[in-house]
């Protein structure tokens, strides 16, 4: 028999030969040294692929004998008191006053989105704002029941399922298609104007550098533009996006606007919500029900049917407000001819000037805002703690949920300065081109969403960076159970940095959300890229 | 041996009355199943798909799966080898549904590869590469020679066994096996060369 070749050789070694040729193998390699060579390594290479594909390698903790699950999770029960906590904290301090608040002000009903993008007291100030973190915890635990519908459903069945309920909650959006009329600026006729005497008998949406409406909106007007200007009658809402936004004419309903300036001289019916660079109500200018807004300068000589609430910069109030005055502020200014029904609440860093004359329901309660947080207090370091147990939560969801992108994510973020480079530019961008998005009539769902997942991804970004930094100093870990202790050594040492005063803290907080989102950047980018070493 | 044939510890008895168990909802019994078991399939899954994320759903999915067909298990035969077949399939309709690569690898496939390799070269490459190395190589290789792979070297499946997953025909796993062999001798040789390459670059 002459040389056999490999494919002979690897089917004898398999057992696969018919009997006869089987026979001439052997014959052939008890002559020829170079065939039994020949097989011989081919018989260690299969010896070699299976140990190498059998030998025991660390799998991950969900898999491996989880001799420790029978022993009381205690990062479990800490975390998930901590989540308690910080849920109930938010409920007290938050939600039952914001409904009291919505109440009062006359603002019923509405969808979450609404209340969250448009009226919301959540943002009357700093504290709030920091407060709002605290609400994640609430969300983790939602977070958390998917997590438990896993383990009954097939991934792709929850994933559906949260996708399903992100759709219905970008459904509630109130949708500006339907029965409205679109118009969209073309390259020659950027403004658009509806003279006196036009009406319109929809909602009306306009995309255009100015927009200037003179005759009737029997409807909602919804404008994005440079140039706003309201000067005829707008029977619903007008909710508007722009540099300046003028209301010199009359608003039947409520007015939302995120702009420049939003400057009110003539009648707005029910409440106006605001955050801008400024607020003006001019004297003659009104609003039926209240004024909630953000906004680096506040003029207030009109008239405000119900409550002022509000964080700003400098606040002068000339005019008439007939409910109750909640400021945060740096400054503010009563003049002699205010008159405010009810009480004021003024949290800033100057005392109050009140002129002599000034009408007020009770005098100015004046709390000093003090920037550097209180380190004696008990309260304080429970705060610190709830962000610590929220966090703790939320990454805990995160990783059961998706580990590979947290395991992607902690691999990126060892990269630290491109991910402090990246971490910039997504901070920097995506709200860009979140506003861009929205610009397009489909977009403003996804631009929300995208809001959405940004303000996510900032919270989520200390995540990656403490896994890292429990990586860094415990040793990296194969388990569930020792990734998320690490997990949780790593947020407490991001906590503590971020309690050192002098805006080290403040530093190290910034530091971390630019690394982490770059960390969430890159990782969101190769994972999502469907299966690179298969292609590879 | 085959992995997880005596996981455990557990003696053939003892595994026997935790499926029977297993099989009427007892979920303590499961919970043992799956605590004897999990470790094995999850490596079979990590050599059959390209990524440990993958390698992770694939698991669950299979898990998922065996609890709903454990009634379909023959217990005259070996439960491993069962949950290996179990595994093959979900592993490979996975990797399907992707049609990564699919294209490309229907065409050209019946041709034996024709060069010889020179026995002590491959030696001197299975004594280079480490285990780890190897399984990093398989990552690098197309779906259906991974798969190939780990059926017949980490679940050690007959012939018969590997066509019926893969859907080719009897006669042509040996070509298929003996290609898999070649294309990841050359990924490992690549590996070797290129790290000799950056080993003189540092040095120089």
């Amino acid at each position: 028999m002459n040389h056999f070749d490999e494919m002979t050789a690897s089917l004898y070694l398999d057992g696969q030969l018919e009997r006869t040729q089987a026979t001439d193998v052997r014959a052939h390699i008890g002559e020829c040294s170079e065939c039994r060579a020949l097989l011989t390594a081919l018989e260690n290479e299969s010896k070699w692929l299976s140990a190498s594909l059998r030998e025991k390698d660390p799998v991950p903790g969900r898999f491996a004998a989880p001799e420790d699950a029978k022993s009381l999770p205690w990062g479990w029960i800490t975390a998930l008191g901590f989540a308690a906590g910080g849920a109930f904290t938010v409920w007290t301090g938050m939600v039952e006053p914001f409904q009291r608040q919505l109440n009062q002000a006359g603002m019923t009903g509405g969808n979450l989105m609404t209340m969250l993008f448009f009226s919301s007291t959540l943002w009357r100030g700093w504290s709030s704002l920091l407060n709002f973190l605290g609400y994640f915890s609430a969300a983790a635990l939602a977070m958390l029941l998917v997590v438990l519908l896993q383990r009954y459903w097939r991934r792709g069945a929850t994933v559906g399922i949260v996708l399903a309920g992100l759709a219905l909650m970008l459904a509630a959006v109130p949708q500006p298609a339907g029965a409205a009329e679109v118009y969209k600026a073309k390259p020659g006729h950027p403004n658009y104007l509806l003279t006196a005497g036009q009406t319109v008998n929809t909602d009306l949406i306009v995309f255009a550098d100015s927009v200037h409406i003179d005759g009737t909106v029997n409807g909602d007007l919804i404008a994005f533009g440079n140039t706003i200007e309201v000067a005829g009658h707008v029977t619903g809402d007008v909710i508007g996006w722009g540099n300046h936004v003028r209301i010199t004419g009359q608003v039947d309903g409520n007015l939302r606007s995120g702009a420049g300036a939003v400057f009110i001289g003539g009648k707005v019916g029910k409440n106006v919500s605001a955050w801008t660079g400024a607020v003006e109500i001019a004297r003659g200018g009104e609003i039926g029900g209240s004024l909630t807004s953000g906004a680096g300068e506040f003029l207030i000589e009109g008239k405000v049917g119900r409550d002022f609430m509000a964080f700003g910069g400098t606040t002068t109030i000339d005019g008439t407000i007939g409910g109750n005055v909640q400021l945060r502020s740096g400054e503010l200014q009563i003049d002699q001819t205010a008159n405010i029904a009810g009480y004021t609440k003024y949290v800033g860093d100057h005392p109050p000037v009140v002129e002599t004359g000034a009408k007020l329901g009770s005098p100015v309660e004046f709390t000093l805002h003090s920037r550097a947080p209180n380190y004696r207090t008990w309260r304080y370091y429970w705060h610190r703690a709830e962000f610590w147990g929220a966090a703790f939560v939320f990454g805990l969801v995160l990783v059961l949920l998706l580990p590979g992108f947290v395991a992607e994510g902690t691999r990126a973020s060892q990269k630290f300065l491109p991910s402090l480079g990246i971490g910039v530019v997504a901070l920097i961008a995506t709200p860009i081109i979140a506003i861009i998005v929205c610009f397009t009539v489909v977009g403003i769902g996804v631009s929300i969403a995208t809001l959405m997942i940004y303000a996510i991804a900032i919270y989520a970004a200390q995540i990656f960076v403490a896994t890292w930094l429990g990586n860094a100093l415990m040793g990296h870990s194969e388990g569930t159970g020792g990734a998320l202790g690490r997990l949780a050594v790593g947020l407490l040492i991001i906590q503590v940095l971020q309690m050192i005063p002098e805006h080290v803290g403040d530093i190290v907080c910034f530091v971390v959300i630019l690394w982490g989102l770059g960390a969430i950047a890159i990782a969101s980018f190769r994972y999502l890229k469907p299966s690179v070493a298969a292609a590879a | 041996m085959q992995p997880g044939t005596e996981p455990g510890g557990q003696n053939a008895a003892e595994l026997a009355d935790a499926i029977r168990r297993a099989r009427v909802g007892d979920s303590d019994a499961w919970a043992d199943l799956y605590r004897q078991f999990a470790p094995a399939v999850f490596r079979f899954c990590r050599r059959a798909m390209p990524s440990r994320e993958d390698a992770e759903d694939a698991t669950s999915e299979v898990f998922l799966k065996v609890r709903g067909k454990l009634d379909q298990y023959d217990a005259s035969r070996p439960f491993n080898a069962w949950l290996y077949r179990v595994a093959a399939n979900q592993c490979w309709d996975l990797l399907r549904r992707r049609r990564v690569r699919q294209d490309l690898e229907t065409g050209d496939i019946e041709t034996i590869p024709l060069e010889h390799p020179d026995p002590g070269q491959l030696e001197r490459l299975l004594a280079e590469r480490s285990a780890a190395q190897v399984r990093k190589g398989l990552e690098q290789l197309p779906n259906r020679t991974r798969m190939a792979l780990t059926l017949r070297y980490y679940a050690d499946m007959s012939y018969d066994e590997i066509a019926e997953t893969l859907g080719v025909r009897r006669a042509f796993v040996g070509v298929l096996l003996l290609r898999a062999r070649h294309q990841l001798r050359r990924v490992l040789e690549e590996a070797v060369a290129a790290q000799k390459k950056s080993a003189v670059g540092s040095s120089a």
